[in-house]
């Protein structure tokens, strides 16, 4: 059924008005619209590639003419688009926050800036302050006599570059004398080529051109071990005897694998400068000195040949340095080698008040608690500078012998004698078998403590001869060759390691670094019972969250 | 000074009678719990490392949860005309809602001090725990608790929807938290500032292994000033948006 249009009413006045139509933009408003908006990405392009590429050429500033051009024919084809942005009432506020909030962030970025390279205050809560320059360094940079100046070689993507920014302003807060400046190798290869860097993060010191000294290591030892190096350029030698069973400076593969080897420790002498080789006495006439040079004879198993100690009784009384590192006499397999080794290292010490123990001391209260009594955690230290800075560590020693200091002194009496660490007073020193050479005989036993060991220094503070034909020299003796292995060294928390670099450089008497060296972070242990830990476990992890819920619990109780 | 301390109770007062805080509270002891005990057994060692490490992760999550509901519930109510109208300032009202949430934050911190005793316990044969470096450990946590929830009561007022604003708290904090990766990406000073500002890297590790240096300090405080100064600039927007 077709329906008939409805006639128009005529009571109604005729209301109807010409439709008023939204006039069609204009062709152009579209394209002009994109103009405007092309002008903005280009604006934000070249900001952008600016900032990235830290490089206002060519490309930036075509971006912006562009950029430049497309809003200019915007605004000259739409020029009320400029009144009506600032007429309008939320854009004027608008932009009033976007310029407060812009102006505050740039102030704290600048504050920011200003605080990261002036502001040096800082507390270091570390229990051996780890994080503090150490004294030595304090000392050795005041006492700066002449220009020295640093040129720390770094990248800004290098990771240490933010370390040894930090250090570097700290020592020069110490001195006038000395100076840095952080290099960017990359943005300036030049310099790099002037100082000859062999790698990148390269920190040089210098006195002046001739004089220079570098280091790829960013920790404070190492660098102010490089800058000592540059202000007393001295030789040292670090010989290791060979040829008796001794312990290697090379790990026959991984030095994980091989655990008996000293590599680890060897390689430590290497980066503080110490040149290390092993040494076969009976192939040489004498051990040559140049500079300060040190004989270890780390856990020999086969005794010296009177030829050998004749040459080393040379080496001494020439001013040579001597470390002596002997095993207890049960760690041999043979007991007439161990018995003879034994007696053949005390052959050496005897002029300087010293001898072995003979025995093996073990620690009575490690056996009941199940532990190898072999084993002896250290934790008494003497005074000497080599153990100065151990203060709440322990040190590791493995089946271990005593070492005697109180020998009458054969050649005169100018040798002082330190204890440098001593076994606990349940410790006792085990010196025979018994009858059927099975096990230990207690009643051959002596309780302790007893020193393991000692340094021996020969005529202390003379430069020239003590005694006609033997000149100053110095000796540390220790009743264990096993605690700077690498296996003992993969022990956390001890302080083998620094005890044996420390020693080395009491010998060298550049005990300068010892106390730099000995900032290793500090752990206490914690000896837990399964009880124990699962007290632990399960108070932390539901007994605390259960009380909180409960606290709440008792809350919406009440409030209900 | 008295608008803010008031709102703040206000606010400490819905947290603590709703049981959002005392389950939020539980959720972080229970993962801080696992954390910490688990390096300590572990390791045998007397440290609250553990449940350092696992703090900036907790209050990515925990910081926006925590703040959502801030202002973008009192937005959503119409809470919020009332509070403005009314003769408080806006700085009144986004700070004393931050000490709120500040405040909350530092009783589930002080909850953890617990393990610190059972250290003490455990370990005090051995001399205790190290307390100088777990002490600047929660100052540091403090710190940057602080600025997660500072950005959360930022994005707070950007919305009248919470889970809207506790989104861009984890994209803004994630940020700035991967900041410092892409240091590699930009060369030059693009790339340091980058590093710079990764919230953290450095500054926390300082605080986390004992040291308290001023510059991270400031940092941290700077971080939590532009935040706060912009909710107030936010919330100020409303009177002529």
């Amino acid at each position: 059924m077709a329906t008939k249009p409805n006639p128009p009413n005529n009571d109604q006045p005729n209301t109807l008005k010409p439709t008023v139509t939204p006039a069609p933009p204009p062709q152009g408003f579209t394209l002009l619209a994109l103009v405007g908006v092309l002008g903005l990405l280009l604006v934000f392009l070249a900001v952008g590639y600016w900032i990235i590429a830290q490089d206002f050429g060519l490309t930036p500033r075509l971006l912006l003419g562009a950029a430049g051009l497309c809003l200019a024919i915007f605004f000259w084809f739409n020029p009320g688009s400029i009144g009506s942005i600032f007429n309008l009432k939320g854009v004027r506020y608008g932009s009033n926050t976007l310029v407060i909030v812009a102006a505050l962030i740039g102030i704290v970025i600048v504050i920011n800036l200003l605080a990261g390279r002036y502001v040096l205050a800082q507390a270091d809560l570390t229990s051996n302050g780890q994080f503090t320059l150490s004294d030595q360094t304090k000392q050795i940079v005041q006492g700066l006599q002449q220009d020295v100046s640093a040129h720390a070689f770094f990248s800004s993507q290098d990771p240490d570059r933010q370390a040894i920014e930090t250090l570097m302003r700290q020592y020069k807060a110490l001195s006038s004398h000395f100076s840095y400046e952080i290099v960017d190798y990359r943005s300036d290869p030049l310099k790099a080529r002037d100082y000859q860097l062999s790698a990148a993060e390269t920190t040089v010191f210098e006195l002046d051109p001739q004089h220079r000294e570098s280091t790829t290591s960013v920790t404070e030892a190492d660098l102010t071990g490089t800058l000592l190096k540059l202000l007393n350029p001295t030789t040292r030698t670090v010989y290791f005897l060979s040829q008796h069973g001794e312990h290697t400076i090379v790990a026959a593969g991984d030095p994980t694998t091989d655990q008996s080897s000293y590599s680890t420790v060897s390689g430590s002498l290497v980066r503080e400068r110490y040149t290390t080789q092993s040494l076969d006495l009976s192939k040489v006439a004498g051990i040559a000195i140049t500079g300060t040079t040190t004989l270890i004879i780390a856990g020999p198993q086969k005794p010296l040949s009177n030829q050998e100690i004749a040459k080393i009784n040379q080496f001494l009384a020439a001013g040579g340095r001597l470390m002596i590192l002997a095993d207890a006499p049960f760690q041999n397999h043979s007991p007439q080698d161990a018995a003879a080794t034994e007696a053949s290292l005390n052959r050496l010490l005897a002029p300087y008040g010293a001898s072995l123990g003979g025995g093996i001391i073990l620690d009575r209260t490690a056996s009941t608690a199940g532990s190898d009594p072999s084993i002896l955690q250290v934790s008494q230290f003497g005074t000497s500078s080599i153990t100065s800075k151990f203060n709440n560590s322990a040190a590791l020693f493995y089946i271990a012998d005593a070492v005697y200091t109180d020998q009458p002194v054969i050649t005169d009496t100018n040798t002082t004698r330190t204890p440098l660490l001593l076994s606990s007073s349940s410790s006792a020193l085990y010196t025979a078998l018994n009858s059927a050479g099975t096990a230990l005989d207690p009643s051959k036993s002596t309780p302790g403590p007893f020193n393991l060991g000692a340094s021996l220094d020969y005529g202390v503070g003379g430069s020239a001869e003590v005694t006609p034909g033997h000149k100053h020299t110095r000796i540390v003796v220790f009743g264990d060759s096993d605690f700077p292995t690498n296996f003992l060294l993969t022990q956390q928390g001890y302080v083998n390691s620094d005890l044996f670099l420390n020693a080395v450089d009491w010998l060298n008497q550049a005990d300068q670094l010892s106390g730099i060296r000995a900032k290793t972070t500090d752990t206490r242990a914690l000896t837990l019972r399964q009880a124990d830990a699962n007290v632990i476990f399960y108070s932390s992890v539901l007994v605390l969250p259960l009380v909180v819920v409960l606290i709440g619990v008792a809350i919406w109780w009440r409030r209900r | 000074m008295s608008d803010t301390a008031t709102i703040a109770g206000k606010e400490l007062r819905s947290y603590f009678t709703s049981p959002v805080a005392y389950v939020l509270t539980a959720a972080f002891l229970v993962l801080n719990g696992i954390f910490f005990a688990g390096q300590a057994i572990g390791s045998s060692t007397a440290t609250m490392d553990g449940m350092f490490r696992t703090i900036p992760v907790l209050m990515l999550l925990l910081a926006p949860i925590l703040s959502m509901r801030l202002i973008a519930e009192e937005q959503r109510s119409g809470t919020l005309e009332l509070l403005l109208t009314s003769p408080v300032s806006d700085a009144a009202v986004v700070v004393g809602k931050y000490l709120a949430v500040l405040i909350l934050y530092i009783v589930m911190l002080l909850f953890t001090l617990f393990y610190g005793l059972l250290l003490q316990l455990y370990a005090g044969s051995q001399g205790g725990p190290i307390w100088g470096p777990i002490l600047s450990s929660y100052f540091g946590a403090l710190l940057l608790g602080g600025t997660f929830l500072a950005i959360g009561v930022f994005t707070s007022s950007l919305t009248d929807n919470p889970a809207v604003g506790a989104f861009i708290a984890v994209a803004i904090t994630l940020a700035l938290w991967l900041a410092g990766n892409f240091q590699s990406v930009f060369q030059g000073a693009f790339g340091t500032f980058l590093n710079q500002i990764a919230i953290t890297d450095r500054y926390y590790n300082n605080l986390m292994v004992g040291v308290v240096a001023l510059k991270d300090v400031i940092y941290y405080l700077s971080l939590i000033v532009i935040f706060l100064f912009m909710a107030i600039q936010s919330l100020g927007s409303r009177r002529w948006r």
